[in-house]
C-alpha cells in the first residue's frame, strides 16, 4: 500500500516535471509550426526570393556586372574595394579567396539552402493550399534553386549538389557532382516548374519563360544543344514574350516598370516604397568628373569595336567607319551602351538642388583630354568652361591612385547602359535583368547553329534582335559565319548584363579573348589610331595601333587555363576533406 | 525518461526511510557546551576518563554521556582549550570552553545547508562582512577581488552602473556556454551586483565539484553563495553608515598638440606617397599655429579628454540598518541609497535598496523566514553612442576640430559628419534605464522530531527594466573668420528620436528539503534530500518614434514619424533533485557523497536530452587527531587532507531553444517594385545536444600551526568534455552553425593561502597572502582545426582565445635590410615592422602566424594586511597578476587611426621610426596604420601588474565620548581604491582592461571618507 502511494506520488511528480520542462519558442515561428497554410507558404517563398537576389551582393552592386569586368568587354579600376582583387595582372582575373568568388559561392548556396528548407517544409501546408497555388509556389522555388546551380556550375564546374536540407551528420561529407548529372536533375525540376508556372507572373518573380530560359542555359553549358534549342523554342512558341521596341528602355526604371513586350522575363528589383536597399550600380559606372561619383567598371576598346557600323559590317570591313569619329554611323546600341569622349552626359545626382551645376541634374561634356571641361550652368542655361578635371589623362593632379576613368582607371570610355537620367545615381532603384527575351532568341540561334540545324527560324531569331536596333537583317547561312554573328550579337546586345564570362568559357575562347595588353582611346584626339585586325574568332588585335592608344593602369592581362574555373573557397576544402580544388588553384 | 525520474526518486525515498529508523543513546549526564560568547559548540569530544566512553556534541552543543558519579569527564575539540571536570550529583552539566582558533569552529554556508569548517572536505572559501565592507565600491563583484584564491575577478570598466567585475572560478571552463559561476543570494539565482554590500553577512565560494555538485546542472563554473544579514541577539540596534567618495581617472592616454599633429600628418603623407613635398596641412597654416595662441576661431587646439572629463565623479552611500531581535519575531531591516556620478557628463548610477529579513519563531519546532528586497537602479548614459565610444573619440579625435563655442553651440569636431563627442555627452540626449526589482522569499523550517529538519521555500524575483533612449539634435556652428562670429551650420544627428522598452522578468524558485543528522557512538552522519525547481519568464515590448517637434518632451505621443513597436517573450525552466550524505568517524575521518539529477528546458524533450546526473564524492582526514601526532601538537594544532572528485554540468547557452529552428523575419523581397515580407530559415537546429560536462578533481591541505600561521593549499584538475561548441561548418550548408557537443579541454591549477596573525604589545597584525595559478589547455576540437575569433584563436594544445598573429622582430632599418630579409606578404619600406619567418620557408606569409599568448591572468596574488592599534585599524590590500598579455589595437595603439572618425595623434606616437630614431616605440608614420596594423606580437604587451587596490584607515571613537551622546559605538574612516599601479603596460592604459582599442571607461581611483555609527 505504502509502496503504491509512493509510485503514485513519484508518477505525479515525474509527469508534471516533464510538462514543466517542455518549453517551446513563444515569439518566433519555428520549423515545426510554420508553412502550414497558403499565406505562410507565400511568406516562406518570399524568404527564398530574398536570398535569390544575391547577385546584388553586399555592396549593392550586381555581382554579374562585376564579373563582366574580368572579360574582354570591360575592366575594373584599381581600388581598395574587393574588385581590386579582380585586377588583371600576373595573378590573373581572380585569386583564391577573392571576394567575388567566395560571395558567389556562399550566396548561391544560401539560395539553395533556403529553397531546400522551403520545399521540404511546405509539405506541411499542402492539404490546406489550393493545388494550383501550391504548384506555382513550389515551381518558383525549383527555378530559383536551378538558377543558383546554373551559376555555380558555370563558374566552379562540378559542385556539391543537394536538394534536401542537410542533416548535421553529412555537412562535411558532400562531394562534387558532375555538371552533366546535375543538369539532368535540374531538367526535371524545370520541367515541373514549366507545368506549374504562369506565362506572366508579378514583376520580379519567375515565370514559364524563366524556367525554360534557364533550362536552355544549363543545356548550352553542357553542350546539350538539342535540349537548349527545344527549351528556347518552347519559350518563343509560347508567344507570351516579345522584344521591347526600345532597347534603352530596358535599363531605366520607367521602362522596366512598363516592360513593353514583356521582354524582361526575370530581374532582381529594388523597393520603390523604401529608401533602402538601393543600387550603387549607376555611380559605379560614372566618371569622376560627374561630381561625387567614383566609377569602378569601364568598357574596353574591344567592346567599342564589337559594334558594327550601321551597314551591318564590322568596322574593318565597313566604308562607313571613321576612325576620327568612331561614334558615327554605328550600331545604335553603341550609343546606349557606352559613352565616348565628347558625349554629353545627363546624370541625376541627388534631390538637393545645388546650383549652378546641379539641378539636381548634372550635364557635362565628357572629356579626358583637357583639364577644362564644359559643365551646364542651370542658372544661366548655358555650358560654361570649368577648370579641374579629375579624369584628365595627363593631369599632374590626377587622383589616379584612387582610380579614375581617363588614363588609368579605364581606357577612356564609360558605360551608359543602366544609367537612368531620371534616377538619382546615388540611390539607383532600377533593377538588374537576369533573363530577357533577346537572350532566349540568341540562345536558340546558338543552339541550332552549334547543332548545325540552320534554318529560317535561326536567322529569324537573330534578325529580330538586330532589327530592333535598326541593324540590317542577316542573310548569312554558313555555320562558321553565323556562329561569329551570334557571338558578336550577344556581346553588343547583352554587354554588362553578366553573360560574357559564361559565353566566352562556353565557347572555349576565354583565354584568347582576354589575354594580352589592354588599350584604349587615342592618346591624342588629333591622331586617330587605325582599326584593329580581327582573328577568325572575331577577336581584335591592336598591335598596329597600340602606340597611339592610352593604356590602363593594369596594362597586361595574363590568363591561364586555370582561370576558366574559379577556385573553390579554401575554407570549404579545409572543412570538407572530400572536396577537391579546381585544377591549377 | 519517466523511469529515470522514478528511479532517482525511489533512491531518495529509500534513503529517507532508512535514516528515520536510527535513534540516539541512553543518557545519564546531559548538558550543553558553549563558548565564552554563548555560542553552542558542535563536535566537541566528551569522554568519560573512567569508562572510556565518548560522544560528540551535536549542532546545538548538546551531549549526553554515561559516567560514574565522582569520575572525570573531559571536553576537547579543535581550536578550543580542553577542559576536564568532575561529575557530581547534578545531572545537567553546562560547560564553557575557551576558543583558541575561532575560524576552525566557524560554521560555513555550503550548498543547501551549513557545515563546520573543520569538517569540510571540499574546497570552500568564506568571506565575512567585515572583510567586504573595507572597500567602498558600487558593485559587490569588486569586493571579491583578491580575497579568495582561484577566483579571478577582473574589472573591465569604471562606468557607473556597469563597473562590475567579471568573475571566473578556476579558469575558463567553456567556450560558448556560460563561464560565470552560479550566484545565489539567499538561495535565489541572482547577479552579485544586485546586492547592496551593506546587507551581506557572508559569502561562500564553492570551488570544487564536491562542494558544488548539489547544484549539478549549473555548477560547472563554481558557485557563490551570498547570505544576507538576519537579526541577531535581543533588542533594538540601529546603525548608520555613510561615505563620500571622490573618483578620478586611473589612467588615460595623452593627445599630441595641434601643431605636432599637423606636422606629423604631413610626415605621414610624405611617407605614404613617397613625395617629400606632399602635405595635408600647408606650411602657412602650421606657421600660424606656431605663432598664434588658440582662439577657437581660426586656431583651434582642443584637448578633448580635458573637455570631456568634467563631471564630478562623486559617489555617496547612505545606509541605515535596524536589527530588531525579539523572542518570537526578529527582523533585520536595511535601507541604502547610493549615488555614483561618472566623470564624463551624463554618466551616473543611483540605487535605492530596501530590505527586510524577518524571522518568526512560531514555536520551538517551527520557524518562518522571509526575505523582502526592493531595489531601484537608475543608470544614465549618453544615447547617441556608448560612453566608451565617446571616450575613444575624445582620445582619438583631431585636435584642430572645433568643440564648443558657447552654451549649446557645438563645433563639427573636424568631422565630415559633424559628430562631436562633447555634444554627444552633454547635449545629444541620454539613455536612462530604470530597473525596479522586487525579491520576495518566504520559507519555513520545521523540526518535527529530534534530528530531523524540514525546510521549504518559495521565492519570486521580479525585475522590470525600463529603458528610455532619447536622441536629441544639437546645433552645430562653424567659425566665420571674416565676421569673427559663428555661423549656424545645421543640426546633428539630424533626426531626433525616442525609443522606450519595458520588460518584465520573473524568476520563480521552489525548494523543499529534509535533513536528518544522527550519531551512533563515534559515527556521525547527516543526510540531506531535496528537490528544487526554477522557471524564468521574459516578456517585453518596445516602441519608438522620430521627429519630435519639442525634443525636451521625451514622450512617445509627441513623435511624428517612424512609429515602430515590437514585443516578445521567452521562458526557461530547470528542475532538480539532490541529495548529500555526510559521514564522519570521531570527526577524524570525513566522507561526503553528493548527487544531483537535473533537467533543463534548453534541451530537447522529444530526444530525451534534458536530464543529467551529476555525482561527486569527497573525503577528508584530520591527521592532527591521530595519536601519532600528539607529540607534534605543540606545533601543529590542526591538519587536514582533503580529496574530492565529481562531475558537473553546464547548460547556460545564449540560445534559449537550441533544439528548434526558427524562421527569421526581415528576409524581404521586392516584387512589382514594392517590399514583400518574407521569412527564412537561417539557423541549423541540433535537437541532439545536451549538457556540457565538467569533471573535477581536487586535493587540498589545511594546516594550522600553533601560534601564528595557517596554510591552505589546493591542487585541481578540471576536465571539460562534450563542450557545447559552435563548430564552423562548410559555407554551402548556408545555415548558422548549430551547437554540438564536441571537444575537450582542461584547467589545471593550484591555490595557496597563508595567514599570519600575531599581537605585538597593543599592535594586532593579521596578514593573508594568496597565490594561485590556472592554465587552460584545449585538448580536442573534433572536426575543426581551430576556432577563429579575429585576433584570437582557439586551437588544440593552446589556451582558449589565444592571440594569433605574426611575430614582430623589430623594424626594417634600411633598403638593404629589406633586400636581405625573407619576402614579406607586403612590400616593406624602412620603418615598417618586420616579422619572423617561423616556418623558415624564406617568405613571411599567413603560414608564419603563431600563438602569442593570451589575456587570462596567471599567477594571481594578493596581500591583505590588517593592523590594529588601540582604536585604530589599518588595512592595506595589494593585488597583482604575475603574467598576462594584453593586445592594443585601433585608436588606442595606432597613430592616425580610427575606423569611424577622422583621427588625431597621441603624444606617445611622437616616438616614431626614422633613420635617426631606429629603436622608436612606433613604426614609421602613415596616414592610417596600414600593414603595420596586422595582428602581431608588436601590439601585444606584458600586462602583469601589482596594484595597491585598497588602503583603509579607521578610528573607533572612544566609548566614553560616545556614552555622552547615547551612541554605542562610532567609527570614522578614510580609504582609497586603486591608488597606485606598478606595471610595464602602456602608459595611459589600464592593464586590468583587456583588448584595448581606447574604447573603454577608465577604472577609477577613489578616495573615500565615511562614518559608521551604532546606536
Amino acid at each position: 500500500m505504502k509502496k503504491l502511494m509512493y509510485i503514485i506520488l513519484i508518477g505525479t511528480v515525474a509527469t508534471s516535471c516533464q510538462k514543466f520542462l517542455d518549453r517551446q519558442p513563444l515569439d518566433s515561428i519555428s520549423s515545426t509550426n510554420f508553412l502550414t497554410n497558403e499565406t505562410e507558404i507565400k511568406l516562406g517563398l518570399t524568404g527564398v526570393y530574398s536570398y535569390a537576389q544575391w547577385n546584388y551582393g553586399t555592396t549593392n552592386t550586381p555581382l554579374l556586372k562585376r564579373v563582366e569586368s574580368a572579360t574582354d568587354l570591360g575592366m575594373s579600376r584599381k581600388g581598395s574595394d574587393q574588385e581590386d582583387l579582380m585586377v588583371l595582372g600576373d595573378n590573373g582575373p581572380f585569386i583564391n579567396g577573392n571576394g567575388i568568388t567566395t560571395s558567389a559561392w556562399s550566396n548561391a548556396y544560401a539560395t539553395i539552402a533556403r529553397a531546400n528548407s522551403f520545399l521540404d517544409g511546405m509539405v506541411i501546408g499542402k492539404a490546406t493550399t489550393p493545388a494550383a497555388s501550391y504548384a506555382r509556389m513550389r515551381s518558383e522555388a525549383l527555378v530559383l534553386r536551378a538558377i543558383s546551380y546554373y551559376y555555380l556550375m558555370s563558374w566552379f564546374g562540378d559542385v556539391p549538389f543537394f536538394t534536401k536540407p542537410l542533416d548535421p551528420s553529412v555537412y562535411e561529407t558532400q562531394t562534387r557532382k558532375s555538371k552533366s548529372s546535375i543538369a539532368q536533375e535540374l531538367y526535371k525540376d524545370l520541367d515541373e516548374a514549366w507545368a506549374g508556372l504562369p506565362n506572366l507572373n508579378d514583376r520580379g518573380r519567375v515565370n514559364k519563360g524563366t524556367a525554360y530560359g534557364f533550362k536552355a542555359k544549363i543545356a548550352l553549358l553542357i553542350k546539350d544543344y538539342a535540349t537548349a534549342a527545344t527549351s528556347a523554342k518552347a519559350v518563343i512558341d509560347l508567344g507570351a514574350y516579345n522584344l521591347n521596341t526600345s532597347f534603352q528602355n530596358l535599363f531605366t526604371l520607367a521602362g522596366q516598370t512598363a516592360n513593353n513586350g514583356n521582354e524582361i522575363l526575370y530581374m532582381t528589383q529594388l523597393p520603390q516604397d523604401n529608401a533602402s536597399p538601393l543600387s550603387y550600380l549607376p555611380i559605379g559606372l560614372l566618371p569622376r568628373q560627374v561630381l561625387g561619383t567614383s566609377g569602378n567598371n569601364f568598357p574596353s576598346q574591344a567592346m567599342i569595336d564589337k559594334f558594327e557600323c550601321s551597314d551591318g559590317k564590322r568596322i574593318d570591313q565597313s566604308p562607313l567607319y571613321d576612325p576620327a569619329n568612331p561614334g558615327k554611323n554605328r550600331d545604335k546600341r553603341l550609343k546606349w551602351t557606352v559613352y565616348l569622349p565628347y558625349d554629353t552626359m545627363d546624370v541625376a545626382t541627388g534631390v538637393n538642388v545645388s546650383l549652378p551645376y546641379q539641378n539636381p541634374m548634372q550635364r557635362i561634356i565628357y572629356n579626358i583630354y583637357s583639364d577644362t571641361i564644359f559643365r551646364f550652368n542651370w542658372s544661366t542655361n548655358a555650358f560654361v568652361k570649368v577648370v579641374g578635371n579629375p579624369d584628365f589623362i595627363t593631369s599632374a593632379n590626377s587622383v589616379w591612385q584612387y582610380g579614375s576613368t581617363g588614363a588609368v582607371g579605364g581606357v577612356g570610355y564609360c558605360w551608359r547602359k543602366y544609367l537612368d537620367p531620371n534616377q538619382n545615381a546615388f540611390a539607383g532603384k532600377q533593377g538588374y535583368i537576369v533573363l530577357r527575351y533577346a537572350d532566349v532568341l540568341l540562345m536558340y540561334a546558338e543552339a541550332k547553329v552549334e547543332a548545325n540545324q540552320i534554318d529560317a527560324t535561326v536567322t529569324d531569331a537573330i534578325n529580330k534582335v538586330r532589327t530592333r536596333s535598326a541593324q540590317p537583317v542577316t542573310t548569312l547561312s554558313s555555320q562558321t559565319e553565323l556562329r561569329q554573328l551570334v557571338r558578336r550579337e550577344r556581346a553588343v546586345e547583352l554587354a554588362i548584363e553578366g553573360h560574357r564570362w559564361n559565353d566566352l568559357t562556353r565557347w572555349g575562347i576565354y583565354n584568347a579573348a582576354v589575354n594580352g595588353a589592354l588599350v584604349g582611346v587615342a592618346k591624342n584626339p588629333a591622331i586617330a589610331p587605325s582599326f584593329p585586325t580581327f582573328t577568325t574568332d572575331d577577336i581584335p588585335d591592336y598591335t598596329s595601333s597600340a602606340a597611339l592608344r592610352i593604356n590602363p593602369r593594369n596594362q597586361t592581362r595574363l590568363t591561364q587555363t586555370k582561370h576558366l574555373l574559379w577556385p573553390i573557397p579554401q575554407g570549404e576544402l579545409d572543412k570538407n576533406k572530400n572536396l577537391t580544388q579546381n585544377p591549377g588553384w | 525518461m519517466f523511469m529515470k525520474i522514478t528511479k532517482a526518486l525511489s533512491v531518495f525515498v529509500f534513503l529517507m526511510i532508512c535514516s528515520l529508523s536510527i535513534f540516539g543513546q541512553v543518557q545519564v549526564y546531559k548538558g550543553q557546551v558553549k563558548d565564552a560568547t554563548g555560542k553552542s559548540l558542535e563536535g566537541i569530544t566528551v569522554s568519560s576518563l573512567d569508562s572510556k566512553k565518548r560522544t560528540l556534541t551535536n549542532v546545538d552543543g548538546q551531549f549526553s554521556i554515561q559516567a560514574k558519579k565522582g569520575t572525570k569527564v573531559s571536553f576537547s575539540g579543535i581550536g578550543v582549550e580542553s577542559k576536564t571536570i568532575e561529575v557530581g550529583s547534578e545531572s545537567t552539566i553546562n560547560v564553557v570552553l575557551e576558543i583558541k582558533f575561532s575560524e576552525l569552529n566557524d560554521v560555513v554556508v555550503v550548498g543547501f545547508g551549513t557545515q563546520k569548517k573543520v569538517n569540510l572536505t571540499g574546497s570552500v572559501v568564506t568571506l565575512k562582512n567585515e572583510d567586504l565592507v573595507k572597500r567602498q565600491v558600487a558593485t559587490a563583484s569588486n569586493l571579491l577581488q583578491g580575497l579568495a584564491p582561484g577566483v579571478t575577478v577582473t574589472q573591465q570598466s569604471g562606468k557607473p552602473g556597469a563597473d562590475g567585475a567579471s568573475i571566473n572560478i578556476r579558469g575558463l571552463s567553456s567556450i560558448y556556454a556560460g563561464q560565470s559561476p552560479l550566484i545565489l543570494i539567499d538561495g535565489i539565482v541572482s547577479s552579485i551586483d544586485n546586492i547592496d554590500p551593506n546587507a551581506i553577512e557572508t559569502i561562500s565560494i564553492l570551488k570544487d565539484a564536491a562542494s558544488t555538485a548539489v547544484y549539478g546542472a549549473r555548477a560547472a563554473n563554481g558557485v557563490i553563495l551570498v547570505s544576507t544579514k538576519r537579526a541577531t541577539g535581543k533588542g533594538l540596534q540601529l546603525s548608520y553608515n555613510s561615505y563620500f567618495t571622490k573618483q578620478s581617472l586611473t589612467n588615460i592616454p595623452q593627445r599630441a598638440s595641434a601643431l605636432d599633429f599637423m606636422k606629423l600628418s604631413n610626415v605621414a603623407q610624405q611617407n605614404s606617397t613617397g613625395n617629400p613635398a606632399a602635405f595635408i596641412y600647408a606650411q602657412a597654416l602650421i606657421d600660424k599655429y606656431s605663432t598664434t595662441a588658440p582662439n577657437n576661431m581660426d586656431v583651434i587646439d582642443n584637448d578633448w579628454v580635458k573637455l570631456l572629463f568634467i563631471n564630478s565623479g562623486l559617489m555617496q552611500n547612505h545606509n541605515v540598518t535596524v536589527n530588531a531581535g525579539g523572542d518570537k519575531l526578529s527582523m533585520f531591516t536595511s535601507l541604502t541609497f547610493m549615488d555614483q556620478q561618472g566623470i564624463i557628463p551624463n554618466t551616473n548610477y543611483k540605487r535605492t535598496d530596501i530590505r527586510m529579513n524577518p524571522d518568526l519563531k512560531v514555536n520551538d519546532k517551527f520557524t518562518i523566514k522571509g526575505v523582502f528586497n526592493y531595489t531601484e537602479n537608475r543608470t544614465t548614459n549618453p544615447s547617441t553612442s556608448s560612453a566608451e565610444f565617446i571616450i575613444r573619440e575624445a582620445i582619438g579625435i583631431i585636435p584642430i576640430g572645433a568643440a564648443k563655442f558657447g552654451p549649446g553651440m557645438y563645433g563639427n569636431a573636424g568631422q565630415s559628419n559633424n559628430r562631436n563627442p562633447l555634444a554627444q555627452a552633454e547635449a545629444a540626449g541620454t539613455t536612462d534605464v530604470v530597473t525596479n526589482s522586487l525579491l520576495s522569499k518566504l520559507g519555513f523550517t520545521y523540526k518535527p522530531i529530534k534530528n530531523v529538519e524540514v525546510e521549504a521555500y518559495a521565492a519570486r524575483e521580479l525585475w522590470i527594466p525600463n529603458t528610455k533612449t532619447m536622441v536629441k539634435n544639437v546645433n552645430i556652428y562653424q567659425p566665420n573668420v571674416a565676421t569673427n562670429s559663428y555661423d549656424y551650420v545645421g543640426v546633428w544627428p539630424g533626426t531626433n528620436s525616442l525609443s522606450e522598452s519595458y520588460s518584465t522578468n520573473v524568476r520563480s524558485t521552489y525548494l523543499a528539503q529534509a535533513t536528518y543528522s544522527g550519531q551512533l557512538k563515534d559515527h556521525n552522519f547527516k543526510l540531506l534530500v531535496g528537490a528544487q525547481s526554477e522557471q524564468f519568464a521574459y516578456r517585453g515590448i518596445n516602441a519608438s518614434r522620430t521627429d519630435f517637434t519639442n525634443q525636451e518632451l521625451p514622450y512617445l505621443n509627441l513623435g511624428t514619424n517612424n512609429k515602430n513597436n515590437a514585443g516578445g517573450a521567452y521562458e526557461t525552466a530547470i528542475a532538480g533533485f539532490y541529495s548529500r550524505f555526510n559521514y564522519n568517524f570521531r570527526e577524524k575521518y570525513l566522507l561526503e557523497a553528493n548527487g544531483r539529477y537535473d533537467g533543463s528546458s534548453r534541451f530537447s524533450q522529444a530526444n530525451d536530452k534534458q536530464w543529467g546526473f551529476f555525482p561527486s564524492a569527497s573525503a577528508g582526514w584530520i591527521f592532527s587527531k591521530e595519536k601519532i601526532f600528539d607529540r607534534l601538537s605543540k606545533y601543529i594544532a590542526f591538519g587536514k587532507l582533503r580529496a574530492s572528485f565529481g562531475s558537473l554540468g553546464n547548460q547556460s547557452l545564449s540560445s534559449i531553444y537550441p533544439f528548434s529552428a526558427n524562421y527569421t523575419t526581415g528576409s524581404n523581397a521586392y516584387f512589382n517594385g514594392i517590399t514583400n515580407t518574407g521569412y527564412a530559415l537561417l539557423d541549423a537546429p541540433n535537437p541532439t545536444i545536451t549538457w556540457e560536462k565538467s569533471t573535477q578533481k581536487n586535493i587540498g591541505l589545511d594546516l594550522t600551526f600553533n601560534k601564528h600561521f595557517s596554510v591552505t593549499a589546493d591542487y585541481f584538475i578540471r576536465e571539460i568534455s562534450d563542450i557545447l561548441l559552435v563548430r564552423p561548418i562548410p559555407t554551402y550548408v548556408s545555415l548558422n552553425s548549430p551547437y554540438i557537443n564536441a571537444g575537450t579541454m582542461e584547467n589545471k591549477g593550484w591555490e595557496a593561502t597563508i595567514n599570519y596573525k600575531t599581537k605585538i604589545g597593543k599592535l594586532g597584525v593579521n596578514i593573508t597572502a594568496l597565490v594561485s595559478d590556472v592554465v587552460n589547455n584545449v585538448t580536442s576540437l573534433p572536426g575543426v582545426p581551430y576556432l577563429d575569433g579575429g585576433s584570437v584563436r582557439t586551437a588544440v594544445g593552446q589556451s582558449l582565445f589565444s592571440y594569433f598573429g605574426y611575430k614582430a622582430i623589430g623594424y626594417f632599418q634600411s633598403d638593404a635590410d629589406i633586400a636581405a630579409a625573407p619576402t614579406h606578404f607586403f612590400v616593406p619600406k624602412p620603418g615598417d615592422i618586420r616579422y619572423a619567418d617561423i616556418n623558415g620557408d624564406g617568405k613571411v606569409d599567413a603560414n608564419d602566424r603563431t600563438f602569442l599568448g593570451n589575456n587570462f591572468p596567471r599567477y594571481e596574488y594578493s596581500l591583505n594586511m590588517n593592523f590594529n592599534y588601540g582604536n585604530f585599524d589599518l588595512s592595506i590590500f595589494l593585488q597583482g597578476v604575475g603574467k598576462k598579455e594584453n593586445y592594443l589595437t585601433g585608436t588606442g595603439a595606432y597613430p592616425f587611426y580610427a575606423a569611424d572618425f577622422i583621427p588625431g595623434l597621441l603624444e606617445m606616437h611622437k616616438d616614431y621610426w626614422t633613420s635617426t630614431n631606429p629603436n622608436a616605440k612606433f613604426p614609421r608614420l602613415l596616414p592610417a596604420i596600414g600593414v603595420n596594423g596586422t595582428t602581431s606580437s608588436f601590439w601585444i604587451t606584458d600586462a602583469a601588474y601589482v596594484r595597491l587596490k585598497n588602503v583603509n584607515l579607521s578610528y573607533r571613537l572612544p566609548e566614553k565620548w560616545m556614552k555622552k551622546v547615547n551612541v554605542k559605538s562610532a567609527k570614522i574612516f578614510v580609504s582609497g581604491q586603486n591608488l597606485y599601479t606598478f606595471t610595464k603596460f602602456w602608459d595611459g592604459y589600464d592593464p586590468e582592461i583587456n583588448n584595448q582599442n581606447a574604447e573603454f571607461y577608465p577604472l577609477m581611483k577613489t578616495i573615500t571618507g565615511g562614518i559608521n555609527i551604532n546606536f
